[in-house]
């Protein structure tokens, strides 16, 4: 009975807190998001390539990772550095941005770790995504 | 230090002497065959051996495990078409090993005089030729090597270093010792069309050609080495370094030093390195524990242009230096030792540094910096000329009071539109996790019209200068302590609770309160070619939070400020009010006299907006139950009222609107 009405209360918290971040809006629109995203799509056409080859993929907390830099000329693996480097500071400013935006920056883990699914859902075949620490290729 | 090589002959001798005690007692008929059970030596060892030799001179040897260093071998073979034994010469005729396909060798061992020959040959001109040579005790080993494969002994390299794809070693090697102990050793070898990369391709190097030479020898457990390394072609991946040759020259290292097989000591080496100059190096690196001792670094006249691009950048590429390019000279000198740096130097001439992104640029840079990380020194620093964000930069010349990672410049004035920035009490110094720094002072009076060109913003009058509390900067957020004090449009503005927040990130935000009194409206409205409005206002602007260079958030209220003036306002003011508000939005009572008359008086001025989400909501002097709130209360003769209908406009829309009239001078027609 003890035990019941335990899991009930946990439940109730779980289920309060879950309710509590669905009110976050992920889509809110502040110059901050506007500049952040801008940036990344500028980048994007960069980087599409490299997700395509293999040589970055998408990580499990919602950034992007060198993943196999043999994949890229030996010349161009310092760009591509720079790039993820980029890209990582951006998604990083992105999240930080949005918990703020909604005025809960203590919801900063849970939205990004909602991003990071996000980017994998939306990742196209082929591309590499991290899944329980392993690269697996969609 | 021990070669592998010896422990291998010693091996092998072991292994012979075996062979040669069992063989009288397992001869048969066609073939015999023995079995031993392990050979080992420090670095190499076998296991589960079984010889065979027929009758017709084929050997096989069958070893079930091998392991040379710290690689293992599973099933080797290897085979001697025709095994001879002719007086003192044992010799093994076209024979071939498993581990290296393709490769043909002989093996001829003079048993009186212990010396060994062994010719390794393969396609391509590929020759492998090592003779030894062993007599009580002492030893001489010399290796030629004529388009040598390094691929052959790729799978023996250790699995911590990157793996050798391909590459060729023209040259010799020689080593002379006694025992197991080496002690001299003479490299003289030019590689070629050289490759190799670990698993990540994080290190990797393509198409390299150079050479190499060193000699080393011991004495008392003491080596003496001298060498010279010369890369001429292919490129190198060494995150985060990439490095290259070709027609930017070629990279040279010559290096003397000692080893006492923990202490690894480089003294008085010279690195040439392309487009940047000679950097001399002396340095103590503890083999057992990988760290770095002692180290000092000095290069003379090196150009910063590719020692930045090249060998700093890369490790800046999450600072505000990303994009930048250096040009120009610099004496520079590094010390490191007992794990931290102890002295930096860096005098710098005529150099220059612009950023990428157009955020800033200095040129004609010179400093004298010596650094010393326990004794006070000062620094002195200047440049001709310069921009951040736009705003051009006079001649400055600072000294700066260094003492361990606390630098202060006691005051300094940056000269700025006319004006000058005045720096009193800069301090920087190294928190925790990051740097610090604060410092209070001045604006001497600035153009307004030379900021407003600078800020692509129509063109404004009069000055701007002001008191600068203390500002600080930590946690990448700049706060203004007390209130910013301006005077601008012959009025004041006072600035506080100002905060920068990411000042250099990709979405700066900036919060602050501001209260402005009594500016000249006139000399405001004649700047934006508004129309003239003859008046004074009071601004209060709170909760301002302004980010990407957009405002998000304010709640705003302009009054025209207490006292008795002249009030009047143009006919081109009234209209341009109007037009602000979008069609309907705003109107003027007495419309049908607007025509008639080029200014009107009015009584007071009340405008305020609240932005929230990109809306604007508005209010006047007072509302009627409908929402119909007064902007202009009219007041003399002719007077004129301006009524607000729209409580809540598009902030955008009312920018892009104020943009068009205060660039365009568009006339607006009321109806």
């Amino acid at each position: 009975m003890k035990n019941n009405l335990k899991l009930v209360v946990s439940l109730l918290a779980l289920t309060t807190a879950l309710n509590v971040f669905a009110a976050a809006d992920l889509e809110v629109n502040t110059p901050g998001v506007n500049a952040i995203k801008q940036s990344m799509q500028t980048r994007h056409g960069q980087l599409s390539g490299f997700y395509t080859s293999g040589a970055i993929g998408l990580t499990s907390d919602g950034l992007v990772a060198v993943r196999d830099a043999s994949a890229v000329p030996l010349s161009a693996r310092q760009s591509v550095n720079g790039l993820v480097a980029a890209e990582n500071q951006d998604r990083n400013a992105l999240y930080s941005e949005i918990a703020t935006a909604n005025a809960h920056p203590e919801w900063l883990a849970e939205i990004r770790s909602t991003f990071a699914q996000r980017w994998i859902q939306l990742a196209q075949p082929g591309w590499w995504v991290q899944v329980g620490g392993a690269w697996k290729q969609k | 230090m021990r070669l592998f090589t010896f422990s291998w002959f010693k091996a092998l001798r072991q292994f012979l002497m075996a062979a040669l005690l069992c063989a009288p007692f397992a001869v048969g008929a066609a073939e015999f065959a023995i079995s031993v059970a392990d050979v080992a030596a420090p670095s190499f060892a076998l296991h589960g051996i079984r010889l065979v030799w027929s009758e017709a001179g084929l050997m096989e040897i069958n070893v079930t495990q091998m392991r040379v260093e710290k690689r293992e071998f599973s099933k080797v073979k290897l085979r001697c078409a025709r095994l001879l034994w002719q007086g003192q010469e044992v010799s093994c005729r076209d024979g071939s090993l498993d581990l290296l396909p393709g490769v043909h060798f002989e093996l001829n061992y003079h048993l009186a005089q212990q010396r060994v020959q062994l010719t390794m040959t393969a396609a391509d001109n590929e020759r492998w030729q090592l003779v030894g040579q062993f007599k009580g005790g002492a030893w001489q080993v010399a290796v030629q090597l004529q388009n040598a494969q390094l691929k052959r002994f790729a799978s023996l390299l250790p699995k911590t270093l990157p793996a050798v794809g391909q590459g060729a070693l023209n040259g010799t090697i020689q080593a002379s010792g006694k025992s197991s102990i080496v002690t001299d050793a003479q490299v003289d070898v030019q590689f070629a069309n050289l490759a190799f990369s670990d698993e990540s391709g994080l290190h990797a190097g393509e198409k390299l050609a150079g050479a190499v030479k060193l000699t080393a020898q011991q004495q008392n457990k003491m080596w003496q080495w001298q060498g010279d390394v010369v890369w001429q072609q292919g490129e190198v991946f060494w995150q985060p370094l990439y490095l290259k040759t070709g027609k930017t020259g070629v990279y040279q290292f010559h290096a003397q030093g000692g080893f006492d097989g923990v202490m690894l000591q480089v003294a008085d080496a010279v690195m040439t390195l392309p487009e940047v100059g000679q950097v001399r190096l002396v340095a103590q690196w503890d083999s057992q524990k990988k760290s770095l001792v002692d180290a000092s670094v000095q290069g003379d006249n090196v150009s910063l242009d590719s020692l930045f691009s090249q060998y700093a950048l890369p490790f800046l590429d999450k600072s505000v230096l990303a994009e930048a390019t250096v040009t120009g000279h610099a004496d520079v000198a590094w010390q490191y030792r007992q794990g931290k740096t102890q002295a930096v130097r860096l005098n710098l001439r005529d150099g220059g540094i612009v950023d990428g992104a157009k955020r800033f640029n200095l040129a004609g840079i010179h400093s004298s910096v010596n650094w010393l990380v326990d004794t006070p020194s000062v620094a002195t620093l200047s440049f001709a000329s310069g921009e951040v964000m736009g705003v051009p930069l006079g001649a400055v010349q600072w000294e700066m009071a260094m003492q361990g990672l606390q630098f202060n410049i006691a005051q300094a004035e940056l000269p700025i539109l006319g004006g000058a920035l005045v720096v009193k009490d800069f301090e920087l110094h190294r928190g925790e996790k990051d740097w610090h720094w604060q410092f209070a002072g001045a604006i001497k009076p600035i153009s307004m019209e030379k900021l407003s060109a600078v800020a692509k913003l129509p063109k404004m009058l009069g000055t701007l200068s002001g008191m600068i509390p203390l500002v600080r900067y930590e946690n990448n957020q700049i706060n203004v302590g007390g209130a910013l004090l301006l005077q601008v449009f012959d009025g004041t503005v006072v600035v506080s609770q100002l905060k920068f927040g990411d000042p250099f990130g990709r979405a700066p935000r900036v919060e602050a309160n501001l209260n402005m009194r009594h500016l000249d409206l006139d000399l405001l409205t004649r700047t934006f070619s508004f129309g003239s409005v003859q008046g004074l206002i009071d601004v209060d602007v709170d909760n301002l939070i302004i980010q990407s260079w957009q405002a998000l958030q304010f709640d705003a209220r302009i009054v025209s400020s207490a006292g008795n003036y002249r009030k009047r306002i143009s006919q081109k003011a009234v209209q341009n009010i109007s037009s602000l508000g979008g069609s309907g939005a705003v109107a003027a009572i007495q419309r049908g006299v607007v025509g008639f008359f080029d200014t009107f008086g009015y009584d007071k001025i009340v405008w305020t907006c609240s932005l929230q989400n990109d809306v604007c909501y508005m209010g006047g002097v007072e509302s009627t139950p409908s929402g119909v709130y007064t902007i202009i209360k009219g007041g003399g003769i002719p007077a004129i009222t301006v009524m607000g209908y729209n409580r809540n406009v598009s902030w955008s829309e009312l920018i892009t609107r104020l943009k068009r009239v205060a660039q365009d001078n568009r006339q607006v027609i009321v109806k």
